[in-house]
């Protein structure tokens, strides 16, 4: 309330105004540079503490607050992935038990539709499925992101969008029935399907079977096919937006809505940065798309669509590795990995196929979906199984060279599986059981075979078939060896696995116990008449003399490493080989889950073979490392490796 | 009396070799092997490298508080650019060919302020910052008030949506979001902005 009044004399309002402060009935709005620095939070102690006290009752600050702009803080942290946001606020964000909280107030009560459960977040909104009151069919509600619809041109251009992938009416495409809003919450409503992506299925099962993956593609060209009809392409094509329904019926989400997000995003970021974490992956874009957005067509979807049937065959995308702007550029310039090679137990042509589809020059592809459809047919049906043996590999009772490159090496009790280009190793054990390898090689068999080479006295021993190594306290880092702990020299047929882990430490609380796993192989090639020349080492692992050091390597090698030092810093190690390929591996978090660090092919089998581990650990650790799974088999001799 | 300092470079600073080492590797280690990764550099390097920013940049922080020229992202990115030419000098890296002038590439861009790959790395950086001092404070606030926040800043919801949604006024829909900034802010000084 204002107490001054017009037409008064100054001195008076200027008294009035002196005794402001004092008055119970005077209102004292803070100043809107401070308000607004309030509304940022950017006051603290008592001056925070005051505003918040006016604010908390005062109308007319209250709505000064609406126009406080964003700063970078706030900016950014709109930006934050909405996911993970999420996540990290945990029960303060949505959970799909607190439905009431998590569906837009706006759709609360909608007449049409009753909201029965929140199906998941993307980056254009929240997806959720519904049932219509009237129809009593189940519909899913994808409510757009407020931002992407926040001018009137960008919902124009949404429902525009939106129109004419409802004149879509295909089984092999999402139904879009309708965008609708309750005021400023935009809407579409689709066909429910009552399924999972194409990407999940990846995710929960690794590469698809060849005939699956090449019935899922046809199925989503049948779909682009129809759009192709109408003169619409999608121009996001990927796994995660394919669905696969109950009946195995593939059909393909979102067409109409990544063109209108990819317009939104480009009208409202200007930074290379920003417009790269928004396109999200460029795992499956035609290098046209990549250069020129607007140089889309259905052949950029058909290309897409190439990559992602790679994908489903091999489990990686065509370029799984470097950032966003190097993926786009080796879609430009590079191949990726030939299919055979990752997956040798495709079938003759379909690796065409893809090639095809993924021809770098739209024109070098099929000209339309349909014909993309017609090409894949023939490999759908599942083929019967067929075990190919490529050349140079062992025949041998303990060694199955499996169809597909896929490498199988099968001992009676355990198998394990390799698949050569994958991120992962799969152990499979024929009992279901994890324990197959550990009992094998249990106490003095070890020892039978292997030997410890330079055990540093007292401080290395094997106990049980177990490596126990007792670091000096004194000594800063303790390397478990210089050399290699392990030795065999090898000729003929060998399959050798090893492994150190890790089983604890006596000092949990110290200073921060840094352990790590090497492992090593040495070879000499049987051709180079000497011993030093031609070794190839390889290290995993390094030592390091003191935290704040330099870290140094443990190996020297005369001639050129093949495999870049590697160590893991927990969990296990392990080095397998199988016929003249050596495979580096590291343990991830399931028990079956192994990532393939590295591997290398020997161009001749080596005459002699140093296999070891080490552990290392800082100071006050005291490792205890067991050491299992080191097996040899029958020797025979190594040209026996290269027969057909 | 000793008082806990409230900034988490405060904290880092201040809290005595393991803990500063834990804190600091817990903040930072994460954001720089994804963006290390995402450059493309191979996995078997990523551990080495990331750690030994982490080393040096424990082992320098309180030069970096001295000076204080630029941002702490750009100050971090610097000290990323030098680790990776020692490594890229030192013996450990034995490239292969193929891999050689990519890493040399990736060296240059990361140099460059205004590069694409020094934008990923401010976009990281960020990000990977917000989310962890989010962690951070979450603790210190009522459900209520962190629900308030969630609901109009990170998911952009109006103040009147959300106040209605929580039946709250939107007057403290304004102090929520105020108070929770405020935290952030003061939790992440010397490291935001």
């Amino acid at each position: 309330m204002d107490r001054r009044v017009p037409g008064r004399p100054a001195l008076l309002n200027r008294l009035l105004e002196a005794s402001l402060p004092m008055s119970p009935l005077v209102v004292e709005h803070p100043g809107r540079e401070s308000l607004h620095a309030f509304g940022l939070g950017r006051l603290s102690g008592a001056e925070a503490h005051s505003i918040e006290q006016h604010v908390e009752h005062c109308e007319h600050c209250c709505e000064q607050l609406r126009d406080v702009a964003d700063d970078s803080l706030v900016s950014t942290l709109r930006r934050l992935e909405q996911s993970a946001a999420a996540e990290t606020v945990g029960s303060a964000g949505s959970s799909s038990t607190d439905l009431e909280l998590t569906a837009p107030t706006a759709l609360h009560d909608h007449p049409r539709y009753r909201i029965e459960a929140c199906l998941g977040k993307g980056g254009m909104g929240v997806v959720y499925r519904a049932e219509h009151r009237l129809m009593h069919r189940q519909v899913a509600l994808k409510v757009i992101h407020p931002r992407l619809v926040d001018r009137p041109q960008a919902v124009a251009r949404f429902r525009q969008e939106v129109q004419a992938a409802a004149r879509l009416n295909d089984e092999h495409v999402v139904h879009a029935y309708d965008a609708e809003h309750v005021d400023d919450t935009h809407f579409l409503v689709m066909e429910f399907v009552d399924g999972e992506s194409v990407d999940r299925l990846i995710a929960e099962q690794g590469r698809l079977a060849i005939a699956t993956a090449c019935d899922y593609a046809r199925q989503a060209a049948l779909g682009l096919q129809a759009a192709h009809r109408q003169g619409m392409a999608h121009r996001d094509i990927k796994p995660q937006n394919l669905m696969v329904d109950r009946k195995g019926c593939v059909k393909v989400l979102d067409f109409g809505l990544a063109r209108f997000v990819l317009e939104q995003h480009q009208e409202q970021t200007t930074g290379l940065t920003t417009g790269h974490v928004v396109l999200g992956t460029p795992d499956y874009m035609a290098p046209e798309q990549a250069q020129e957005s607007h140089a889309a067509d259905i052949r950029s979807d058909i290309y897409s669509l190439g990559c992602t049937l790679y994908h489903m065959l091999t489990g990686q995308p065509p370029f799984p590795e470097g950032s966003v702007i190097e993926k786009l550029a080796l879609h430009i310039n590079s191949r990726p990995q030939p299919l055979n090679k990752l997956r040798p137990d495709m079938p003759a042509g379909l690796a065409d196929v893809i090639d095809r589809m993924t021809a770098r020059k739209p024109a070098d592809r099929y000209p339309s979906p349909a014909d993309v459809a017609e090409a894949l047919a023939p490999y759908t049906k599942p083929l019967p199984p067929e075990v190919a043996r490529p050349r140079g590999w062992l025949s041998h009772r303990s060694m199955i060279a499996a169809a597909g490159g896929a490498m199988l090496v099968a001992t009676g009790l355990a198998a394990l599986t390799l698949a050569p280009g994958l991120p992962t190793l799969t152990l499979v054990d024929s009992r279901g059981a994890t324990t197959a390898f550990g009992d094998e090689f249990a106490g003095d068999r070890l020892s039978q075979k292997w030997r410890i080479l330079q055990p540093q006295s007292g401080q290395v021993s094997v106990e049980n078939g177990a490596l126990v190594m007792v670091p000096d306290d004194n000594v800063g880092w303790y390397n478990s060896g210089h050399g290699m702990l392990v030795h065999q020299d090898l000729k003929g047929d060998f399959v050798a696995t090893t492994r150190v882990s890790v089983a604890g430490t006596r000092n949990p609380s110290g200073p921060p116990t840094q352990i790590f796993n090497s492992a090593g192989l040495v070879a000499r090639d049987p051709n180079s008449g000497t011993t030093t020349e031609n070794w190839i080492m390889v290290s995993l692992g390094q030592q390091q003399s003191s935290l704040g050091t330099k870290t140094e390597p443990t190996w020297q090698s005369k001639s050129q490493p093949q495999f870049q030092p590697t160590r893991s810093t927990m969990g296990e190690l392990r080095i397998a080989r199988i016929g003249d390929t050596f495979f580096l591996l590291k343990k991830l978090a399931g028990e079956f889950e192994w990532k393939l660090l590295q591997t290398h092919t020997f161009p001749r089998f080596p005459e002699v073979l140093q296999v070891g581990l080490a552990v290392n650990a800082y100071r006050t650790a005291d490792i205890r490392a067991t050491f299992d799974d080191v097996r040899t088999y029958v020797p025979i001799s190594a040209s026996d490796l290269y027969r057909d | 009396m000793y008082e806990t300092p409230v900034s988490l470079l405060e904290r880092i600073r201040s809290g005595g070799g393991d803990s500063s080492w834990a804190r600091l590797d817990d903040v930072f280690q994460p954001m720089i092997r994804r963006w290390l990764a995402q450059a493309g550099i191979a996995p078997s390097d990523v551990d080495d490298i990331s750690q030994e920013v982490m080393i040096i940049t424990l082992k320098k922080l309180p030069e970096f508080e001295r000076q204080r020229t630029g941002s702490f992202r750009a100050w971090l990115r610097n000290v990323t650019v030098n680790c990776l030419r020692d490594f890229r000098k030192s013996a450990r890296r034995k490239p292969l060919a193929t891999d050689h002038t990519h890493f040399d590439q990736v060296i240059a861009e990361l140099a460059a302020a205004d590069s694409g790959l020094s934008r990923l790395w401010n976009a990281e950086h960020d990000q990977n910052l917000l989310r962890y001092l989010l962690k951070q404070v979450r603790a210190q606030f009522a459900q209520a008030t962190l629900k308030a926040f969630t609901r109009v800043v990170l998911d952009e919801r109006s103040p009147d949506e959300v106040a209605a949604e929580l039946g709250m006024t939107v007057n403290a829909v304004f102090i929520a979001k105020s108070r929770v900034l405020a935290k952030l802010r003061e939790t992440g000084a010397g490291l935001i902005e």
